[in-house]
């Protein structure tokens, strides 16, 4: 029966199935359509139980209307159900047409069959066990995806006209050019909203000019290339997973294969490659951003003119936070473009994969960008930078 | 030929333009149900185009489509009427369109989920029933499309098309990427389903011999309109249009219709 009554209503051309029992004649009478949409589950079953002590009982359809094999499925039903109740269906009259649909398609038919689905239980610990053995065997493989992306990337000395340029310009285009503006508007707000709410600390201190200090270092060696990261892990690491997962679906990177050409030159290195110029770029324009928005602030909440704050900055805030901020940078667009691209070849083939590992990219990817920017922050460290 | 029932599907003065090229233009045509009409053509001829232009699937820039007697003019799935008469066409997509995620019983069980108020199980007996009807081997009811093989899989496309009963279902390319064993198999499963639950089928197929095996009526697009409609003899032994007459008669034609002709003689 129609789900929704707008349906329901609609479907007037047909009346309801329907089955009432006569006692006189031990008969059950079925009318009206017995297709999907008339059929009342939960209705046609009652009046079987006004039955009682009755060995053999007729089913009179003669006056069905239409039947489909969902009706034809609840004649069998019915008759199935009498049965466990110890009575006999003697005869079952059908109007021609309909008697040809229901011998048909139930005659032979044996519905006693329904195979249950097997799933698999492992238990609470079955199921950590699981995850921890998925987790280092998905460790294993991306240590030997990156084992593959360096012999490709070293080949890459050799041979560099082997690099296909046209698909690195795209992903340049794609992670640095298309998440420009996002980066640069993020970061200028991050700098607008660290320098206000750090402000009336330095006002309290009267140490009004160390904002520049503050936000140099804060925003420059961190902040931006953090953000610009964890933006680049959300647009590009997604679109390169969804990608590749994309063309393994569809055979792609098979046929690519079959041609002798090696996957990983073809799709990865270009990609990988293009992210890691492009993170630098756009982390770059994001410090200018984020500096522009703390020096606004500096100049309307602190006093501090745009001359100030900037003669400021190059004399007391050293080059090495910027520089440091750049390097990571890189690093964090070659791990998220590398996690991208192992997630995309590790879609298996159906629309949910692709869904999984686009999630996974992007969660793996701003996971791995944080724990490499505590491991920055150490080396940094004892280098002295 | 002489019809006494009520046409099913009519098609009159369609016209499709894509970017300013007319695919269909001023198509007419009527088909009467419980029979089996395949639709032929040069490649690109929209025949495709014809079917997802009845299915709602793709606007029409001219004439009218009815199904059943009613106008199709709805493109809003959402619209209960709209519903109603999609739930009475089934159509079978070319390479199964089957949804990934689910596995054999779920694809079969999803339309009447949707549709339907019946319980879970009475849901999974009806799915059960269509897979058997469509022959599907037992073992593959838990499988995921990807797990089964092509021949497996058009049957699984079957039996989800047959989910509601409809009255009428569009077969696009059936045997396409089939061996000639499950082929034949599948012709003989389609003129099985249409003469046990009365169906009117219209399919797509460049197969000459499930045209010569099963088909009662060939549809030949051509000029943007359709230029022949009468069944598959008469088709095969036209010459007003020299394209059809090739077909039928040309280097791969000439062999299946000369071993057709000589069966239908032998079981006169």
């Amino acid at each position: 029966m129609y789900k929704d009554a707008a349906n329901q209503v609609l479907d007037n051309l047909n009346s309801f199935a329907e089955i009432n029992f006569d006692a006189t004649k031990n008969c059950l009478i079925m009318e009206g359509s017995w297709i999907w949409s008339t059929i009342n589950e939960n209705k046609i079953f009652l009046p079987l139980e006004q039955i009682k002590n009755s060995l053999s009982i007729e089913l009179d359809g003669s006056r069905i209307q239409e039947l489909d094999t969902t009706g034809a499925y609840f004649i069998k039903k019915i008759i199935n159900y009498l049965q466990e109740h110890k009575t006999k269906v003697s005869t079952v009259i059908l109007p021609k047409h309909e008697k040809d649909l229901y011998e048909r398609v139930l005659g032979n038919l044996d519905l006693s069959y329904l195979p249950d689905q097997h799933i698999e239980s492992h238990g609470l610990f079955g199921n950590v066990g699981k995850w921890v053995i998925d987790f280092w065997s998905d460790l294993f493989k991306l240590i030997a995806f990156y084992g593959q992306f360096c012999i490709n990337f070293l080949q890459l000395f050799r041979n560099f006209s082997s690099l296909n340029i046209q698909e690195m310009m795209r992903s340049i285009e794609d992670a640095g050019l298309r998440g420009l503006w996002v980066s640069s508007l993020l970061c200028f707000l991050i700098g607008i909203t660290l320098a206000y709410e750090m402000s009336p600390q330095f006002v309290t201190y009267g140490a009004n000019i160390y904002v520049v200090n503050f936000l140099g270092i804060a925003l420059l060696k961190e902040v931006s290339p953090l953000l610009t990261a964890i933006i680049i892990a959300g647009r590009t690491g997604a679109s390169i997973t969804a990608e590749i997962g994309t063309m393994k679906v569809q055979e792609e990177i098979d046929a690519i294969q079959t041609m002798g050409i090696s996957p990983i030159k073809r799709f990865v290195l270009p990609k990988i490659v293009g992210v890691m110029i492009a993170a630098p770029l756009i982390t770059a324009i994001a410090d200018i951003a984020s500096m522009a928005g703390g020096a606004i602030v500096a100049k309307n909440s602190l006093g501090i003119s745009y001359l100030l704050f900037f003669s400021r900055l190059k004399s007391y805030v050293s080059i090495n936070n910027y520089t440091c901020g750049i390097v990571k940078s890189i690093a964090f667009g070659f791990t998220i473009a590398l996690i991208g691209c192992f997630c995309g070849f590790n879609v298996k083939g159906d629309a949910n994969s692709i869904g999984e590992q686009t999630t996974k990219s992007v969660v793996l990817g701003i996971i791995f960008v944080v724990l490499l920017d505590a491991l920055f922050a150490v080396i940094f460290q004892i280098l002295g930078v | 030929m002489i019809q006494e029932l009520k046409p099913v599907i009519e098609i009159k003065n369609l016209g499709t333009c894509f970017n300013g090229d007319w695919v269909h233009r001023n198509l007419n045509l009527t088909i009467y149900p419980n029979r089996i009409i395949t639709i032929i053509g040069a490649s690109g001829c929209g025949k495709t185009t014809l079917i997802r232009e009845i299915l709602m699937l793709q606007p029409i820039n001219e004439g009218e489509i009815y199904i059943a007697g009613e106008k199709v003019t709805s493109y809003d799935v959402e619209n209960p009427i709209t519903k109603l008469k999609l739930s009475k066409v089934g159509m079978m997509f070319q390479h199964g369109a089957l949804f990934s995620s689910l596995t054999v019983l779920e694809n079969v069980m999803f339309p009447l989920m949707e549709y339907t108020d019946f319980s879970l199980n009475t849901i999974k007996d009806i799915a059960v029933l269509k897979l058997k009807l469509t022959g599907l081997p037992e073992t593959a009811y838990h499988l995921q499309p990807k797990e089964i093989s092509g021949g497996m899989l058009k049957r699984v496309a079957l039996a989800r098309t047959l989910a509601l009963d409809p009255k009428i279902i569009f077969l696009d390319e059936p045997t396409a990427g089939l061996d000639p064993n499950s082929a034949d198999g599948f012709d003989n499963l389609i003129l099985s389903l249409q003469q046990q639950l009365n169906l009117t089928v219209i399919m797509i197929t460049h197969d000459l011999d499930s045209i010569w095996n099963i088909s009662d009526e060939i549809v030949y697009l051509g000029n943007k309109q359709v230029l022949f409609h009468d069944t598959v003899k008469n088709a095969a032994n036209s010459k007003e249009i020299p394209e059809l007459y090739n077909y039928f008669n040309g280097a791969r034609g000439k062999v299946t219709k000369a071993f057709y002709l000589n069966q239908m003689e032998n079981s006169k």
